[in-house]
């Protein structure tokens, strides 16, 4: 390392090299690429989508898959390849958004709370039993139904709702880690508790939470998807896939390509999600492979 | 006691765990109210600069936990620390982070207490910063000579611990401790998870830097070889008591508490001619939650008289060169212990 | 006869060898002291010794492991179950993890009783007592419906010696038995293994990196280094006046053996890394007696009186 870096204390960038691929990963190299597909879809969504996702066009609704579109039109002649194309882009973001925010509350909550002990721990953990008493998707709904439907509300929910996995799993964690040797270590040294903390509990307890949040990304695309089928998320006309679900249902016994394409898109990109997690969780030691 | 004003002193120092329990005031029923090891009683010492004392004792004797409460790792219920003439106050931050600006700690497991993600120059490079010990240009450098110091190749510091043997990381240990400048080092057990060879390389070390850097040394141990070879004096402890204090040489050639002598007994010598030394103690130390009355050593003790299980804990007391906590003055050692 | 005779005895750890040509020889109610420092290989021989290396990780590549002049090598697993527990006992370092928690210290001592030997429950119970009693357990019958939480360290240790003894092993493997202990504990379990040895007429082989407890104990000594004796031989003959360099290296790094606050004759360097050890003689690169024949490998040869040694310098002896 470089005189520079070193007194820089490049942790992130240490923190990224442990990600780097330095032994092949079958699950992780799968797992990227599909999610990376799916990234790139998003990104180039304008470019790639034969049709507009949003204009109707009646005389060719509920067309098959066919040449023309390839994996056919719903009732209101919307083309299902283009609108599973840029649905890409709200699921994609859904999926990152809606665990970033929960992860980042979560974790800096739940390591408060196991390093500093007594009340502040108490009481994190009582709210954090009541959020933990309603069911997860009554209490997204009841949050996102006061505040009104769309998709800011649903990342305000889930933000509310979600830390909790997060802080319980670090808190642990740091409750192991606060009475390590090289914690006790680092205290002797004079070190202060946030650089305690921040630079040498979380870097060693992150990992977990890391592969957590991604089989997370899963349940919360899902939740996303759900809350939209319902009417509380994205909002129609809008291209996304549990929207398209939601509005193919009626016609389930007669075109049932209007929700069967969107619904293997989830099923892509949640698998995709999954191999990350198990790769990660590889990649860490936190699993044998 | 040596004449120059005392670095470090430790005056009635106590310090209690609970043990299971519900702590409430008042609570006195008993089996619910909470109970408390002493791990460390009313121990007082000083240590002058420059100088090396050793902290012996079997484990669960609380000499670990005398030095992490010397640096206000764990809390205190009473006494007083005191460094440099300075009250160190464990509520007082500023005090603390005084102390622990000028005197650093060695740990026994040398894998364990470095952070596993850190490599072990920037493991170094942060005591600097964090105590403002180099300019931001000069740390690398600066890591570099401390990692000489302690005889590393400053090629090293890129490693991360487990890429290490147990003996380099003992070194990287006490080059981070160095990196503080401390006039005052503790260090637990720091050899105690070493091969010999190893060890004896680290004890080289140690007493090198010593003499170079006139630091005081708080050494503890349970290996009274290695305490005998590197302190001038020596405190044995006994469920968290000093039963005897002193010079080494004094301690080690007429032990006077029944403990130290057969604590020394006890220790294998290298000598083939000299047979295994009848055990000369019964039982094992009993446990620290329910201490007897009297001498906490009494019920092992082959001295032992009526008045050491009556209710007095006999206090340190003078007995020629040596301090020692025994109602009685034994004669000298008949067999074993003396040195030939 | 000799009661164990091991002959050119190799393990491997896939295509590294992490222990070869090791020669020991133990006759009854002899205690011989299998030194080193970590690393050096002494665990893994006594693990072979028993064959019950890591199935998969560790295989005995070569050599012979005669019990009463039996070959255990080349039997089967299940020939050897008759022999571990009935003919040779092992203890640990660590009492905790090698006591079953959950099941009560007399039931441990009888399961072995009534699996080997067919014993009544009756019986076994009896022996189990009686094998408490041997190892100075107080009150042996009242303490057999105890738990291992519920003894001290030493009394663990001594329990788990009475777990060893239990079918009247020959031979006892004890793999750092007293590390975790207390010194004073320490001298206590000492002290019973020798009492077990008189009167048993037991052989055991003490393994430890502390040369203290060589000296007060064994008859004879093996030292290993890197994976291979360096010497052997009675222990008096190694202590005093040690013929291999290694020896002589580690008898003077002892705190015991310098001034006080003088500067230890440490070995410089590391001990390598198993299975990646230096050409010829492995101690070559640490060695302050170096020189070009030490590339060669040096046999393990007489090196006055009954001691062997594995240096190019060794024979003939220095005075004592």
């Amino acid at each position: 390392m470089s005189a520079e870096a070193l007194s820089r204390g490049n942790w992130l960038g240490r923190g990224f090299a442990t990600l780097g691929l330095g032994h092949a990963n079958l699950n992780l190299v799968l797992g990227g690429a599909i999610i990376l597909g799916w990234a790139l879809i998003a990104v180039f969504a304008p470019w790639i989508a034969p049709y507009d996702p949003i204009a109707h066009n009646l005389p060719e609704k509920l067309l098959g898959p066919g040449l023309s579109h390839p994996l056919g039109t719903d009732n209101f002649g919307r083309d299902i390849l283009s609108r599973v194309i840029y649905g890409a882009r709200i699921d994609l973001q859904m999926g990152i958004l809606g665990v970033l925010f929960p992860f980042l509350i979560g974790t800096t909550l739940g390591a408060v709370a196991g390093y500093a002990g007594g009340w502040v721990d108490i009481l994190l953990m009582r709210i954090l039993d009541v959020v933990l008493a309603f069911p997860f998707l009554v209490l997204m709904l009841a949050i996102i139904a006061i505040l009104q439907p769309g998709l800011t509300s649903f990342y305000i929910a889930l933000a509310l709702v979600g830390w909790v996995s997060y802080a319980r799993l670090v808190r642990a964690q740091v409750l192991v880690l606060k009475t390590s040797d090289f914690v006790l270590a680092a205290r002797s040294l004079g070190f202060g508790r946030l650089r305690i903390l921040f630079r040498h509990i979380l870097p060693n307890c992150i990992a977990g939470s890391i592969v957590f949040s991604m089989s997370d990304v899963v349940l919360v695309v899902l939740a996303g998807s759900s809350i939209s089928y319902l009417g509380l998320g994205v909002q129609p006309p809008t291209a996304e896939w549990g929207v398209m679900i939601a509005e193919g249902q009626n016609f389930i016994t007669t075109a049932w390509w209007i929700t069967t394409f969107p619904g293997l898109a989830i099923v892509l990109m949640a698998f995709g999600f999954s191999l990350l997690a198990d790769g990660l969780a590889e990649r860490f030691g936190l699993r044998q492979p | 006691m040596t004449a120059a004003a005392p670095l470090l002193q430790v005056r009635d120092l106590e310090v209690r765990f609970r043990a299971g329990g519900i702590d409430l005031p008042g609570l006195n029923v008993p089996g619910f109210g909470a109970r408390y090891v002493n791990a460390v009683n009313r121990v007082s010492l000083s240590v002058a600069p420059g100088e090396t004392i050793g902290i012996v004792g079997e484990s669960g004797c609380g000499k670990s936990t005398l030095g992490r409460a010397i640096l206000g790792l764990v809390e205190t219920q009473g006494g007083e620390v005191r460094f440099a003439g300075d009250p160190v106050a464990p509520r007082d931050r500023t005090s603390i982070a005084r102390l622990r600006a000028r005197a650093a700690m060695i740990f026994q497991d040398p894998y364990a207490s470095l952070n596993p993600k850190l490599d072990i120059g920037e493991a170094i490079a942060e005591v600097l910063r964090v105590h403002g010990k180099a300019a931001p240009d000069a740390i690398a450098a600066r890591v570099a000579e401390l990692l000489r110091l302690v005889g590393l190749s400053p090629e090293l510091a890129r490693r991360k611990p487990h890429q290490l043997s147990g003996g380099q990381c003992q070194r990287v240990g006490i080059a981070r401790a160095l990196a503080i400048e401390p006039s005052l080092i503790i260090a637990d057990e720091c050899v105690a998870a070493l091969d010999v060879s190893i060890q004896a390389q680290i004890l080289n070390l140690l007493m090198e830097l010593q003499r170079r850097m006139s630091l005081s040394l708080v050494f503890i141990s349970h290996d009274l070889g290695v305490v005998r070879h590197l302190c001038r004096r020596v405190a044995v402890m006994y469920l968290g008591r000093i039963v005897e204090i002193g010079l080494t040489e004094d301690v080690f050639a007429a032990p006077r508490h029944p403990y130290t002598r057969a604590l020394l007994a006890a220790v294998p010598d290298i000598d083939p001619d000299r047979a295994l030394a009848p055990a000369q103690l019964r039982g094992e130390p009993p446990s620290p939650l329910d201490l007897p009355a009297g001498c906490p050593f009494h019920p092992r003790c082959p001295h032992a008289q009526e008045i050491c299980a009556r209710g007095v804990v006999p206090e340190l007391r003078r007995t020629g060169d040596i301090r020692v906590a025994c109602h009685f003055d034994l004669p000298p050692m008949t067999q074993q212990g003396e040195d030939p | 006869m000799s009661l164990l005779a091991v002959r050119d005895l190799a393990i491997a750890a896939g295509r590294h060898l992490l222990v070869e040509d090791i020669d020991l020889d133990l006759s009854e109610g002899e205690v011989l002291g299998l030194v080193g420092e970590s690393g050096s290989g002494k665990t893994i021989t006594c693990r072979a010794l028993m064959r019950l290396l890591p199935e998969g990780q560790l295989r005995i590549t070569r050599g012979s492991v005669a019990l009463n002049g039996r070959d255990l090598v080349p039997l089967s697993e299940a020939a050897m179950r008759k022999v571990r527990g009935v003919e040779v006992g092992m203890i640990f370092q660590n009492p905790n993890s090698h006591l079953d928690p959950v099941m009560r210290i007399g039931d441990q001592i009888a399961e072995s009783v009534r699996y080997h030997e067919g014993a009544s429950r009756a019986d076994a119970r009896k022996r189990a007592i009686d094998l408490l009693r041997q190892v100075g357990i107080p009150d042996p019958a009242g303490r057999i419906s105890a738990f291992p939480h519920e003894f001290s360290g030493g009394m663990r240790q001594r329990a788990m010696i009475a777990v060893a003894l239990a079918c009247r092993p020959r031979l006892l493997i004890a793999d750092e038995p007293t590390t975790a202990l207390d010194v004073t504990v320490q001298a206590q379990v000492l002290r019973l293994l020798l009492d077990l040895r008189d009167r048993l007429g037991l052989a055991i082989i003490l393994v430890t990196h502390n040369l203290g407890v060589v000296a007060q104990t064994c008859d004879s000594l093996a030292v290993m280094y890197a994976g291979r004796v360096m010497e052997r031989g009675p222990k008096r003959d190694l202590l005093r006046a040690p013929a291999h360099p290694y020896t002589e290296a580690l008898l003077k790094c002892q705190p015991g053996s310098a001034a006080p606050a003088a500067q230890l004759p440490a070995i410089p360097g590391q001990p390598p890394l198993a299975g990646v050890f230096p050409e010829g003689c492995r101690f070559h690169p640490r060695c302050p007696r170096a020189a070009g024949i030490c590339r060669e490998r040096p046999a393990l040869l007489p090196a006055g009186g009954k001691r062997l040694a594995a240096c190019h310098f060794a024979a003939p002896p220095r005075a004592a």
